[in-house]
């Protein structure tokens, strides 16, 4: 009861199970990179443990983790390698989108199939973002209707699995007049009539999330695939993506720190190890606090994203923000201080950095995700109304 | 299961705390601030509610003790500490260090004195009416961060000890009934020489020197402390001779700080908050959320990372008091949350100010007496480099002698 940072026999028992999983992700982690995906086995491995299906909601027959539990699992796989990790949850913002934006009867239709067996090699995308648009709000992929259809036009950027995505969730502006507010996401099955993917995306890092463009010409959805895509449900869907992407960054983190350690204290320069030398133990001091901070950060918003409190979208979308500048200045930083090893590719950490810039830019930029803080912050005013303290009577009469 | 609810203790502190921050200190802050002085009448009132709560802790210790058997809950004090800290810094840090008790000179004399010790120094504390002070000596004109380097001596002769030198910056030095005094017995052997003694005021030989004028804090009383062949009675070394023939005996009063540090923490994230919430109020007010949002984008930006910085910190100190509480070894984590919070919380007390423009610089508002609080956080209680060199020390293999 009050404030805990004690994980639990469950959670620890996660824990541990991914970490030892994500040596593997360690291993290999430069083959992958070079062979541009994850193997297969190693897909159906993590599917089978339970984890790839975490969130699954219980009207999908899922017994969902708690976002810690999440958080915490998420982490162990950030560690072995962020590229890896981040293909390895593929399927995490299908089932987020679907759990979040979808009817009882949706979820149930597209999300208990991935309880079978064989989904462990079903690839989902989801289709969000574009390019530079003209319209100040809302999405320039747009949706019209003709009966019970819906036909989709335009063009979706950097859609992660889309080379082999069996299942989509595409977004487009289903009236062109409200903005944010007149917006859906639609659910796709296989490649229908008028769906390409272009050429897989040549990115600076993630490199083993394969990604491409995708053209829709007048591509055909029934109505009943329709998820009308609410401000309140968009905030949720994108604050949960990106606060599990955060804590693959966390992860990350940890290994860019823990391996400049190592490197430092064994590298010897001017007659020491040069982890003695002031500067260098000052920065892994900041690198070790930084990280601390940010699994601490991370878990208070998982916390009250779990608990639906008021200040959830704040202390998500700042936690978010937080982890994205630390996690980039823990990668540049663990290349720094292996110096010209650094920057080869004999070592992770230029890949970690690459990784890093490219994960940030998944589910939101940092601008983005400080925007939202300072609007929320602005919206919340004072930091809990003190009627929902527990009122002391008999001491109130004393101060005032 | 990791969890950010505060218990229902942790609340009702939190609003009895926030109550007399608001009520009673934010009221006297600013013109205590503008001439170093704190109305008595408020002091009294600040060591009457003191009372109240320890004693309100106190049998909630109790209770819980008997409902779970001595021992196996563990407490809460750290948690319920570093909230409250953070609530009454949030009204007025200098007046939360002037409260009255035996302050920074009570652990040492609660970890190292005998029980005669501690019966004659802390039960002076008892009558809010007449509030009293203790505080604590160490640093010096040539030594602050190190330590082994203190040079006030202490020499036995027959029943007594006789002390000399000067001690610097001590709060609440001048108005405290004793101070707790440390001084060595020989410099060559470094801390093993330090010695703690209680000097009480009426001494002959101890004088107060200078009341410092700082940039902050400047209702909180700062002194400069002279002994001039003091003479101590041994009754006064505290423990006694034999608490000094075993190492541990002089490092038990160090192991406070993993317990104080966070507490500070603490305290700096609740001036931090004090000035980030004036500066958001200023922008609602000002900027409203229906204007073009590009023009003002950079001042949210700023916001946000004045909100981030916060919750990052208070994180951490919750982290290092939950560790405190639950008896596991936290000296880094300790040192993380003080490196973290006081370095944050200078950055958003000067982005305060920066968004408020003039009206940040005015002496009528809160924000930039904010500014000037919040410096020392990171200087007191171990420098932020004093702090990174502890987390160093507990990460880095082979690092010694620093």
């Amino acid at each position: 009861m009050g404030i805990s940072f004690e994980l639990g026999e469950d959670a620890r028992m996660v824990q541990d199970a991914v970490r030892g999983f994500a040596k593997a992700l360690r291993e290999h982690h430069r083959d992958w990179e070079e062979a541009g995906d994850v193997p297969a086995r190693v897909r159906r491995q993590f599917f089978d443990m339970g984890l790839a299906t975490a969130s699954l909601p219980e009207t999908a027959g899922g017994m969902p983790l708690s976002e810690v539990v999440v958080m915490v699992m998420n982490e162990a796989l950030g560690f072995g390698d962020l590229g890896a990790a981040a293909s390895l949850q593929g399927l995490e913002a299908f089932i987020e989108a679907v759990t979040h934006l979808g009817s009882a009867e949706q979820q149930k239709r597209w999300l208990t199939p991935l309880t079978g067996k064989d989904a462990a090699e079903t690839i989902a995308s989801v289709a969000f973002s574009e390019g530079l648009s003209e319209r100040l709000e809302g999405l320039a992929t747009r949706a019209e209707r003709a009966g019970d259809v819906w036909r989709l036009h335009g063009e979706k950027r950097f859609v992660l699995g889309a080379p082999s995505a069996s299942r989509w969730v595409i977004f487009a502006q289903t009236d062109p007049d409200t903005g944010w507010d007149g917006v859906s996401a639609f659910l796709l099955e296989g490649r229908p009539e008028g769906l390409t993917v272009g050429e897989v995306d040549r990115k600076l890092g993630l490199l083993t999330v394969p990604s491409a463009s995708i053209t829709l010409e007048g591509v055909e959805v029934p109505e009943a695939s329709r998820m009308p895509a609410t401000r309140e449900g968009l905030r949720r869907f994108f604050s949960r993506m990106a606060l599990r992407n955060a804590a693959r960054l966390v992860g990350c983190m940890q290994a860019a720190t823990a391996y400049a350690l190592d490197y430092t204290e064994n590298r010897q320069a001017f007659g020491r190890p040069i982890a003695h030398f002031q500067a260098i133990a000052f920065k892994l001091a900041e690198m070790a606090t930084d990280v601390e901070g940010a699994r601490a950060a991370l878990w208070l918003a998982a916390d009250a994203v779990e608990k639906g409190k008021k200040t959830a979208h704040r202390e998500a979308a700042a936690a978010v923000a937080t982890i994205h500048d630390l996690a980039m200045a823990a990668t540049d930083d663990a290349v720094q201080l292996l110096g010209g090893l650094g920057y080869m590719q004999d070592a992770p950490v230029e890949k970690w950095m690459r990784d890093v810039r490219t994960a940030t830019l998944c589910y939101g930029s940092t601008d983005l995700w400080n925007h939202v803080t300072a609007v929320e912050s602005m919206r919340l005013g004072a930091e809990v109304p003190l009627a929902e303290l527990i009122p002391v009577p008999q001491l109130q009469a004393a101060y005032t | 299961m990791v969890d950010f609810e505060m218990s229902g203790m942790m609340k009702q502190v939190k609003g009895m705390l926030h109550g007399v921050a608001e009520s009673m200190l934010r009221p006297a802050s600013l013109e205590a601030d503008r001439t170093g002085e704190i109305p008595h009448d408020l002091l009294v009132r600040f060591a009457q509610l003191q009372m109240m709560r320890g004693s309100m802790a106190k049998s909630e210790r109790e209770a819980a003790e008997t409902e779970a058997g001595a021992g196996k809950k563990p407490k809460s004090t750290a948690r319920i500490s570093a909230v409250g800290a953070e609530e009454l810094s949030w009204g007025d840090p200098a007046i939360m260090l002037t409260m009255p008790g035996p302050g920074l000179g009570g652990p040492p004399v609660q970890i190292m004195g005998t029980p005669e010790q501690k019966e004659r120094y802390l039960s002076i504390f008892s009558n809010p009416e007449d509030p009293k002070w203790g505080a604590y000596a160490l640093t010096e004109p040539g030594a602050g961060s190190d330590v082994a380097g203190i040079r006030t001596s202490a020499v036995k002769d027959g029943e007594h000890y006789i002390l000399n030198g000067r001690k610097c910056y001590i709060t609440n030095g001048a108005r405290a009934e004793w101070n707790v005094v440390f001084a060595t017995v020989d410099p060559s052997l470094g801390r093993a020489g330090h010695r703690a003694f209680v000097v009480e005021k009426s001494t002959p030989g101890f004088s107060v020197g200078r009341i410092e004028k700082k940039m902050g804090l400047r209702a909180s009383e700062t002194a400069e402390l002279v002994f001039e062949n003091c003479r101590v009675h041994k009754d006064c070394l505290l423990g006694g001779e034999e608490h000094y023939a075993s190492k541990e005996g002089f490092m038990g009063a160090m192991k406070t700080f993993n317990n104080t540090r966070p507490i500070v923490a603490a305290g700096a994230i609740g001036i931090a908050r004090s000035a980030f919430e004036e500066a958001r109020d200023h922008l609602k007010s000002r900027y409203m959320l229906s204007r073009p949002i590009p023009r003002y984008q950079k001042m949210q930006d700023t916001l946000a990372g004045m909100h981030r910085k916060l919750q990052m910190g208070r994180a951490l100190v919750w982290r290092a008091c939950w560790m405190s509480d639950h008896g596991i070894p936290n000296a880094k984590e300790a040192s993380m949350s003080k490196a973290y919070a006081a370095k944050a919380a200078v950055e958003v007390c000067i982005d305060a100010v920066g968004l408020m423009g003039a009206d940040g610089l005015q002496h009528s508002g809160r924000v930039e007496k904010c500014f000037r609080d919040i410096k020392v956080f990171d200087i007191f209680e171990g420098t932020g480099q004093i702090q990174r060199i502890v987390i160093a020390k507990r990460m880095i293999a082979g690092l010694k002698g620093w």
